[in-house]
């Protein structure tokens, strides 16, 4: 186990690396620069604001500069819109939030999608079932984009139960983040429980619970203790990619309930060409989303023996 | 899943090829009929609403970017001739809606067939050849894995500007992962058949055999995933759109008319009702199909 973390540590720094030059090169060959939007500045400031942030330099010393910076202080600059702020402050602001919705976020879709998905799977072929895979097929068809209008719009709008957008900070009250929360999960819900009833259906059909069943245990023994902890092993490998869905999906949820996220200042940063923080945000969801990828993958392989040759 | 069984006791008696096989399942599937019916109308609807866009009034309909300004955010009526309301400029949101979903649906299926091309050709490619040469292939397939992919699509976007052939390659540039892994695997299983054992005997080379042979062979899972595809590659248009970042003026798509439904949402809730439910039962049919066709396909079920 310990071997394959150190594998994969190994790929991911060239992977890091190709991400972080990709999106350096690629923020660069933008048209514009941070300091268009402003006033028109004389020549000569222009040149010295640009020198205070190295952009008067070839690119690839500025590359140099800036992975020099990041590797040995891990420092991820100055923020080239917002004066007087460094780009981890303002992530460090952003974080708890887009933590906060998407943990709760995945920790409902995980509960909810294997409960369903273990639901339709007993009961395959009878009513339950039916009703819990229409929900999953639907889950994948409302996207956040659509949910979270339309949720708005009835709860917050019409029927005026929940607050429709809007988070002050540190205060995340359960009315505030519900909406965003379920927005979220829905087609994670809908993705995991029909994994899990697919995968569940195999393992009820597989030698051990015949034999479980034939030295006669309870069936909820056999369903339990089992059958659900081998059901379990595609969750745990879809994991990764679920995860990095939530925290890219993030994005979308925090532009439209307007919480103040990291995800909604991507964009925004892109659009100014603060190139600093477009750079920060790349480089901390690649981290995250290796990170949880190697996580599931170490896990599955720990749990599933057979899928160590690979 | 009950009439697998019939299906597979039905088989032995006389040969049938895979296609035949699902062909029949696949109709005895009442959803996967009732998408594949909803699908086409949907994508007659979509080209008409094109159409309309390039000669403008079409079989009766209000042009796309015509402004009826004594009708600005008119709710649905069929008395007025806005049979879906209008937006906030009042143009004929029917007409808007028409137009919208034959981009989306034409996005989703240009940025399908590109990934399809990539996928399937770098899939078989690694797997027929396999060594050294496939873990390469496919160890830069794992790292790109890692790449949070749509911040890349949003840089794209922002330098170059969006374009609607941009958005086809951008988005056919990201899918084509997946599809990579499927194809190799099946390829692997393939590659020890006795049929390519046939064809290199016969002195057949390399690259004809992954094109005339393997590829052929495997379309089943390929088709089963370019189905669910659209779908993705339309939601994801949306999500550009919905940033400001995908299709531009004058064109639309679902995504564009959902996110300005959104903002008028308060004022004109039809702006935002009737575009989300075209892109609902949109997914929905591309869904019906494509777990019809995985269903009617799948060997497991034979």
């Amino acid at each position: 186990m310990l071997a394959q973390i150190a594998r994969r540590l190994l790929i991911a720094i060239p992977t890091m690396f190709v991400i972080i030059a990709a999106a350096f090169f690629l923020m660069r060959a933008a048209p514009g620069s941070p300091f268009d939007a402003e006033r028109q500045v004389p020549a000569e400031i222009e040149q010295r604001l640009k020198a205070a942030y190295d952009l008067d330099k070839p690119l690839p010393e500025q590359f140099a500069i800036y992975l020099g910076k990041l590797v040995l202080h891990g420092d991820l600059g100055p923020s080239m819109k917002y004066k007087d702020k460094d780009v981890a402050d303002i992530i460090a602001e952003g974080l708890p939030t887009s933590l906060i919705v998407g943990a709760a976020a995945m920790l409902l879709a995980l509960s909810l999608g294997c409960g369903l998905g273990v639901l339709a799977a007993l009961r395959q072929n009878r009513p339950e079932d039916y009703v819990a895979m229409s929900f999953a097929v639907a889950g994948v068809c409302l996207p956040p984009l659509v949910l979270a209008p339309l949720f708005s719009l009835i709860f917050a709008v019409q029927l005026q139960w929940l607050p429709s957008s809007g988070l002050y900070r540190d205060s995340y009250t359960v009315s505030h983040l519900l909406l965003p929360v379920v927005t979220l999960a829905l087609p994670q819900i809908a993705i995991i429980s029909r994994l899990m009833r697919a995968s569940m259906i195999e393992a009820m059909r597989s030698n051990a619970i015949r034999t479980a069943r034939a030295k006669g245990l309870p069936e909820a023994a056999v369903v339990w203790r089992h059958a659900l902890p081998v059901a379990l092993i595609p969750i745990v490998s879809y994991l990764g990619p679920a995860i990095s869905t939530v925290l890219t999906g993030g994005f979308v949820i925090e532009t439209v309930y307007q919480l103040p996220g990291i995800g909604k200042q991507f964009t925004i940063a892109a659009l100014q060409r603060d190139y600093t923080l477009v750079m920060g945000v790349v480089i901390l969801y690649a981290g995250l989303i290796i990170f949880f990828n190697m996580m599931s993958d170490v896990l599955y392989s720990t749990l599933d023996p057979r899928a160590r040759r690979d | 899943m009950a009439d697998t069984a019939f299906a597979g006791r039905a088989g032995a008696a006389k040969g049938r090829s895979l296609w035949d096989d699902a062909r029949r399942r696949l109709m005895r599937n009442p959803a996967a009929v009732i998408g594949i019916v909803a699908i086409s109308v949907l994508s007659a609807l979509g080209v008409i609403g094109v159409a309309n866009y390039s000669f403008p009034g079409l079989l009766g309909l209000h042009p796309v970017d015509l402004l009826f300004r004594e009708n600005v955010s008119n709710p649905p009526s069929i008395a007025d001739g806005f049979l879906l309301g209008t937006d906030t400029q009042g143009r004929d949101l029917f007409a808007r809606i028409l137009f919208g979903l034959g981009i989306s649906l034409a996005v989703g299926l240009v940025a399908t067939a590109v990934s399809l091309v990539i996928g399937v050709l770098w899939g078989a490619t690694a797997g027929y050849v396999g060594g050294p040469v496939d873990s390469v292939m496919m160890r830069l397939v794992d790292v790109l894995y890692s790449v949070p992919f749509i911040f890349f699509v949003i840089l794209l976007m922002v330098v170059f500007g969006s374009n609607i052939w941009l958005i086809f390659v951008a988005i056919g540039a990201v899918e084509w992962l997946t599809m990579a892994r499927i194809v190799r695997g099946q390829t692997i299983s393939l590659r020890q058949k006795e049929f390519v054992e046939a064809a290199k005997a016969s002195g057949v080379n390399g690259a004809d055999i992954v094109l005339r042979h393997i590829v052929p062979n495997l379309m089943g899972p390929v088709v089963v995933f370019a189905t669910l595809n659209v779908a993705r590659v339309v939601l994801l248009e949306s999500f550009l759109s919905f940033l400001g970042l995908g299709v531009q003026e004058p064109l639309t798509s679902l995504g564009k008319l959902i996110s300005d439904g959104a903002n008028n949402m308060d004022t004109a809730p039809w702006m935002i009702i009737y575009p989300a439910s075209v892109m609902f039962v949109t997914l929905l049919c591309l869904n019906f199909v494509g777990d019809g066709l995985r269903d009617a396909l799948d060997p497991k079920d034979r």
